[in-house]
């Protein structure tokens, strides 16, 4: 099925390309207007440019495409080409192959093991690509190989662009009315007519078409005319369902957006298309028509995104979404993680000059201000959501670093023995690259439509924040808990009994710290769930994680009162602290079962392995230093 | 007496708390990952309900463990001895003492949820009333005369009592009321019905088939033989009672008939609820619902009150609380006629956790401020 519509794709726009020029840039206001044109996608009203930056993402791993020019597109100015221009867009290397594995399977010449491909170069190998992905659709996730699934994400977004590009076809290519009597009735003198002058005259087609259904005696000829007609427009219709750009009217039942898919779905099963919606797909349609002429097509783009904006904002609906343009443009996230890295480079200099008072308070500011950066990208996300700060596994990563960080901030301001402070820079480089990986693995907007039971502000403001409060000073303590076991390890400070000592106040601070919030968290997390379902305590997976984060820092706590273990103890244990919060974090989401399993992050298994087994080794090489230290005491 | 204060001392001690945090871990992880092979219900009842367990290492190592209970119960003894012990240590340790009272908040509401809850579902479609709802678990037999409609009384046969009747094992269960002695054997938690093969021993031409148990417990169809034995004359009836199918087995005895019935346990509800309206919506465009709500009326000795029930907004009433859980039938069209479950429980001390939750949180951030403080102090002295 995929494989017939889209070679119908192919023969209406494949065929012609012309390789030779480079199309002019795109006028910076016309790409403005575009940027902030609002469309519906998986439930949410967003700016047309965050759904292109993530389509973008998804396709390429990042959020910037050369051009034919060879200079760089920002996603809005690559979608519009793949709009108004597929010619080129077909062009760009815009498709990530991870694996030049997947290139050589569908017989198309590979290039470097990892590289970027354009359509035109996998179009040769395009059957065989759908064909394999098909195969490997069918299996399970866990039953595919890396290179399975890396050919399945290829077929999927090649699927995807050619969606994208296709959308606009019903302007550039209009259906012919061919011989139908009705349809030349409806339209005199005219041999094919735009879907917005169709649509005006569904209601008439569609009894027509109706009536000869009933009594086609002496018309037979007619109905099939008429019926090729409409088959011809479901097809049609088919490939321009890509993006949902018509609001209904303000008031509307539905809160559905139309594309001209949906529309001729919906006007040929016989329910009324609201007028509005008809007008607008006509100033859409001289859009299109407009995209060879700059003048004009700014002049289009301007109107058509006056009317939707306009009604878009009748709805409530456009209110945030300039501030969401403005967001991604500003790429907090981004540029707080250089700015992590750049402190992290500034605090080794502060190690091999440890007197210099300038440099120590640099690093301050080099941490301060990233922090700064990501706090408030976390609080513009909050205003345009209009949600707490945590709903979804990204965000938890977001807010664990900004936590973990801060904390550290605040230790390093009581305790200034720089520890804290490297740790802070460590935590702050990690997090944010974790983030970034995140966002561009799974390639989707990470402002979701939340489910039905997380539509409550109250529970996700107290207990996912709380809980996640937790991880993130977990996570604190176990990192310093590092510099004390790899720094007695390697025998570093060894006169400066003084320094492990503050450590582990550090360290046992943080696990104070944690616990409370821990066992808040867990326990709102219990009242949550009696609110929604009835029992505080279910046994699920992501409930037993948070337990086992409880109980290990409960056992440590208890173990030091008790005497049983000392600071070496409490740092080892730290360490595995780290472990237990990964596996609630993370582990427990890899397991596909139970009520959390909402972000199961695909191929980052391998990664949390490697980091069992990393910090396993360090509390191993830790129990020995431990051992060593005993014996020399002793 | 030394031997005494040696074990008093060692059921207060970290040492033990430790110990048993540890096992709970342990517990808590294996069951955990267990629940990717059995299940939910069926880990829950093997690691966590359970006094002691055998955990299967790797699937070939036996590792006998003591089960969930047992460590809660000796940490319950362990927190309250410590605390009788250590109850007074000065203001300094206030905080501390409040959290640990928090916590044995937290288990005495725990007992007494499991001792004295129940907790079940109740499924209706728009314009059904019902005054029942049933277990989402446990399974009962029912026994009663078919003619005397709702006047006649319905001889119960709980769970625990033809669980182990598993294969060969049987059990004469005796009601003076019925004329017959009934004979429970052959039980299985999951079988199917089918016709008999040639040659096996069947009842009514059909033989329950034991599956293997299904990894959601919902999904598991039990089954049971039933042996009627007249208590006057030599009638000796055999059925078989399956909760996959509608129709319930009946016997006939002395000229009357009987019905006999293996379902989902139930309970009566002293008023009844009507389902006016249900809807679920949709986040536009996409499967994500983003709002399930019923409108139901709850009726009660002739008085009637419309109620919402939504996520995260149930109906409380008389000790009772309904929970919009799910609803269905899953793969339902957009047309086609829904129905409404709603989680039904009664819990004594439903809020307790909350109790238990703001009584530990004071006395943490009472105990852990007063060391931020003095260690803020000691930085601070140490500087100057």
């Amino acid at each position: 099925m995929i494989g017939s519509v889209a070679l119908g794709v192919f023969l209406l726009t494949g065929l012609a390309a012309d390789t030779s020029t480079a199309p002019p840039a795109w006028d910076r206001q016309t790409v403005a207007l575009f940027r902030t044109l609002p469309v519906q996608e998986a439930g949410r009203v967003k700016p047309l440019d965050t759904y292109a930056s993530f389509k973008l993402l998804k396709f390429r791993g990042r959020r910037s495409c050369p051009g034919l020019s060879g200079k760089s597109l920002s996603p809005m100015e690559w979608l519009m080409d793949c709009l108004f221009r597929p010619e080129s867009a077909k062009q760009y290397n815009m498709f990530r192959v991870d694996n030049a594995e997947v290139i050589v399977a569908i017989g198309v010449p590979a290039k470097k093991k990892r590289d970027y491909y354009s359509y035109n170069e996998l179009l040769p190998g395009r059957a065989k690509l759908l064909e394999l992905g098909h195969l490997y659709m069918r299996k399970e996730d866990k039953d595919r190989s890396v290179v399975e699934s890396e050919l399945l994400n290829l077929a999927m977004n090649l699927r995807e662009f050619e969606e994208i590009t296709a959308f606009p076809d019903f302007v550039r290519h209009p259906l012919p009315l061919g011989d139908s009597a009705t349809l030349s009735a409806l339209f005199p003198g005219k041999t094919e007519c735009r879907l917005s002058e169709l649509l005006g005259k569904a209601p008439q087609i569609f009894s027509a078409y109706l009536e000869l259904q009933h009594n086609a005696a002496g018309k037979e000829q007619e109905q099939q005319l008429l019926a090729k007609f409409l088959k011809g427009l479901e097809r049609m219709a088919g490939d321009s369902t890509a993006l949902a750009l018509f609001p209904p009217a303000a008031g509307a039942e539905s809160d559905e957006w139309m594309s001209p898919g949906s529309m001729v779905e919906r006007a040929f099963s016989g329910e009324p298309l609201p007028s509005n919606q008809v007008e607008l797909l006509g100033s859409f349609e001289e859009l299109v028509a407009a995209a060879g002429e700059p003048v004009a097509f700014q002049q289009r783009a301007a109107a058509f995104h006056g009317v939707v904006a306009g009604l878009a904002a009748a709805r409530g609906e456009y209110r945030n979404v300039p501030l969401e343009v403005a967001f991604y443009r500003l790429q907090f996230f981004y540029y707080a993680l250089t700015l992590y890295v750049l402190s992290f480079l500034l605090l080794a200099c502060s190690w091999m000059r440890p007197r210099s008072s300038w440099l120590y308070g640099s690093t301050w500011v080099s941490i301060f201000v990233p922090t700064l950066l990501l706090t408030i990208g976390i609080i513009l996300r909050c205003i345009i959501r209009e949600r707490p700060p945590v709903t979804t596994l990204y965000e938890t990563i977001l807010f664990v670093t900004a936590v973990a960080v801060a904390v550290a901030l605040f230790m390093e301001w009581v305790n200034r023995q720089g520890v804290a402070l490297a740790i802070a820079s460590i935590l702050g480089v990690v997090g944010m690259f974790l983030a970034n990986k995140y966002e561009a693995r799974e390639g989707a907007d990470t402002m979701v439509s939340m489910v039905a039971v997380l539509n409550t502000n109250f529970w996700l403001a107290t207990h996912v924040t709380t809980i996640t409060i937790g991880y993130a000073a977990g996570l604190l303590s176990g990192g310093l808990a590092h510099i004390f076991v790899i720094g007695k390890l390697l025998g570093l400070r060894r006169q400066d009994p003084e320094f492990y000592r503050g450590l582990s106040r550090m360290v046992y601070g943080g696990l104070c710290f944690a616990l409370l919030f821990s066992i808040v968290g867990t326990v709102l997390g219990g009242i949550w769930a009696n609110e929604s379902w009835g029992r505080f305590w279910g046994w699920d997976p992501k409930e037993n994680g948070a337990l086992l984060i409880v109980l290990w820092q409960l056992a440590i706590l208890h173990a030091r009162l008790g005497g049983i273990v000392r600071d070496f103890g409490v740092n080892l244990a730290a360490v595995f602290g780290g472990v237990v919060v990964a596996f609630s974090w993370f582990g427990v989401n890899m397991l596909g079962v139970g009520l959390h399993s909402y972000g199961f992050a695909n191929g980052a298994y391998t990664a949390l392995i490697s980091f069992y087994a990393f910090e396993l080794l360090i509390v191993l090489l830790g129990g020995i230093a431990w051992f060593r230290e005993r014996t020399e005491t002793a | 007496m030394r031997a005494l204060k040696k074990t008093s001392d060692f059921i207060a001690s970290y040492k033990l708390s430790c110990i048993l945090f540890l096992l709970l871990m342990v517990l808590t992880y294996l069951g955990t990952m267990n629940q990717v092979q059995e299940g939910l219900y069926q880990s829950q009842q093997k690691y966590f309900e359970s006094l002691f367990l055998v955990h299967w290492a790797f699937g070939v190592v036996p590792i006998p463990l003591p089960g969930g209970y047992l460590v809660m119960i000796v940490t319950f003894i362990n927190l309250t001895w410590g605390a009788i012990l250590r109850a007074w240590r000065g203001l300094s340790h206030l905080g501390i003492l409040i959290a640990h009272i928090g916590v044995l908040v937290l288990f005495a509401g725990s007992f007494v949820t499991y001792m004295y809850s129940t907790d079940g579902h109740m499924a209706l479609y728009e314009q059904q009333t019902s005054n029942e709802f049933e277990s989402s678990y446990e399974w009962e037999i029912g026994v009663r005369d078919v003619v005397a409609q709702g006047a006649a009384t319905e001889y119960v046969i709980p769970q625990d009592d033809f669980v182990k009747l598993t294969g060969a094992k049987s059990r004469i269960f005796r009601f003076s009321a019925l004329p017959f002695d009934l004979t429970i054997h052959g039980y299985a938690p999951n079988a199917v019905l089918r016709a008999a093969a040639q040659g096996e021993t069947a009842v009514d031409g059909r033989v329950l088939e034991v599956r293997p148990l299904d990894r959601e417990w919902e999904q598991n169809m039990a089954g049971a033989y039933a042996t009627l034995t007249a208590k006057q004359g030599d009638v000796k009836l055999e059925k078989v009672l399956w909760t996959g199918t509608d129709t319930p087995a009946i016997a006939a005895i002395d000229g009357k008939q009987y019905r006999l019935e293996l379902r989902k346990r139930r309970w009566q509800l002293p008023f009844s609820i009507r389902l006016d309206k249900f809807v679920r919506k949709l986040h536009p465009g996409t499967n994500t619902p983003s709002e399930f709500t019923s409108d139901v009326t709850k009726t009660e000795e002739g008085l009637s009150q419309q109620v919402k029930i939504t996520m995260n907004e149930p109906l409380r009433h008389r000790g009772y609380t309904f929970y919009q859980s799910s609803w269905g039938p899953p793969n339902a069209g957009p047309n086609d006629r829904l129905y409404s479950v709603f989680a039904v429980v009664k819990n004594p001390t439903d809020q307790v956790p909350l109790y238990s939750c703001i009584i530990t949180t004071a006395g943490l951030i009472l105990h852990f401020l007063q060391k931020l403080i003095g260690y803020l102090r000691k930085e601070r002295a140490k500087r100057s």
